[in-house]
């Protein structure tokens, strides 16, 4: 992870935020219907 | 001309790299489902039996599977990379939590943990420096503490070290204190909210004010309920947002003692220091709030949140690391043990006047 984060110049805050909104953005497009729990 | 035999960096090309947390991030999935696994068995046996067994969260087996493996056979280097990475799914759990909430209750209950995270701060920082200073410790130790119990753990005494120049062992023993304290808080604060029979609302708030470290605020809070989970999140997250205006006050008390000028841009500093996760979790809440997620899809993001902390619980036994914590120093452990119950009662005290007063 900080190897990722080194090369690309992000903070953790920033990859979790991005990663967040990006589940969102498959979930809220129908490409993710159902999680189970 | 001599060459001294300096050793060689290992060279791992960046495919390799992004592979490397695999292993780890494998185990944090198969000791949170082995969680889940002994709550169901249990509920199951507890049914066929027709006995009255308490509901363990697979949290705190989690947590217990993860500490019992660390502190035993000890976890192996090829696991190290990808439970390092327990504070992403932390963070991104939190943002996508964000779903659950709407801004009208984030408003009312946000407000609620302002105020009670003002009190909380001022009480906390006070009283850890004035125990720090009647126990002997060090100025920049007592900071560090009060900073850690205050604010949100590890993070903030990491940022507040950088800005008050302390060394790298008052940072650790700190460290090791408050994550032994927030250890000893998983298991007896859900003991606690059930003899008081506290609502999901009010030990969801406890839980965010009195546990100092993230994952473990989260973590108290889920074994309670999935509400209290919810409101520990919520508060937790108060807290962190006010990192920056801590840090920076202790920042500027240090270049004051030291007859030096703080040479930084103050907005600059706070913006620097702010948790950027807390604005993605405002942002997915604005989203859910204009119903730009229907039903299924709100329980979809609950679910994936559900399934990052799962990971992040994993992660919380796994690097607590008892015979590293009980070889730092007895008396910051007594300072922050003392202070951590003193808080904890104060911040229930206050948790329980809201809860009237407001009616949660």
């Amino acid at each position: 992870m900080t190897q990722i984060r080194k090369r690309f110049h992000l903070s953790l805050d920033s990859i979790a935020v991005w990663t967040a909104l990006a589940l969102a953005v498959v979930v809220r497009l129908g490409l993710i219907k159902k999680v189970p729990w | 001309m001599a060459t001294a035999a300096l050793p060689q960096p290992r060279l791992v090309s960046f495919p390799q790299r992004l592979f490397e947390p695999l292993p780890g991030i494998a185990l944090l999935a198969a000791i949170g489902l082995l969680g889940k696994f002994i709550e169901q068995r249990i509920a199951i046996y507890g049914r066929t039996h027709h006995l009255h067994l308490p509901n363990i969260e697979y949290v705190l087996w989690a947590i217990l599977i993860g500490v019992v493996v660390a502190n035993t056979v000890g976890v192996p280097k090829v696991f190290r990379a990808g439970i390092a990475t327990y504070d992403f799914w932390l963070k991104t759990g939190i943002v996508l939590l964000g779903a659950r909430f709407l801004v009208g209750d984030l408003a009312l209950m946000g407000s609620v943990s302002l105020v009670l995270v003002v009190i909380e701060l001022a009480l906390a920082i006070s009283f850890m420096t004035w125990l720090g200073r009647l126990f002997g410790l060090n100025r920049n130790l007592s900071a560090l503490l009060a900073v850690g119990s205050s604010v949100c753990g590890v993070s903030a005494i990491i940022a507040t070290q950088g800005a008050i120049e302390a060394d790298d062992e008052d940072a650790s023993f700190a460290i090791a204190a408050i994550l032994a304290l927030g250890a000893i808080a998983l298991f007896t604060f859900p003991l606690i909210g059930h003899a008081l029979g506290m609502s999901d609302h009010a030990f969801g708030l406890w839980s965010g004010l009195a546990v100092d470290n993230t994952a473990e605020a989260v973590a108290t809070g889920a074994i309670y309920s999935d509400t209290a989970q919810k409101f520990a999140v919520l508060a937790k997250t108060t807290r962190n947002a006010m990192i920056g205006f801590v840090v920076l006050g202790f920042a500027l008390r240090w270049a004051a003692s030291k007859a030096t000028e703080f040479k930084q841009n103050k907005a600059q500093f706070l913006w620097t220091k702010f948790p950027k996760f807390v604005l993605g979790f405002l942002l997915i809440s604005a989203l859910a709030s204009l119903h730009i997620f229907d039903k299924g899809q709100t329980a979809a993001l609950g679910n994936l949140s559900r399934w990052a902390f799962l990971l992040t619980f994993a992660g919380v036994g796994l690097r607590t690391d008892i015979r590293a914590m009980a070889k730092q120093g007895f008396r910051p452990f007594v300072v922050g043990a003392l202070g951590e119950v003193v808080i904890a009662t104060l911040t229930l005290g206050l948790v329980l006047g809201a809860s009237r007063v407001a009616h949660f």
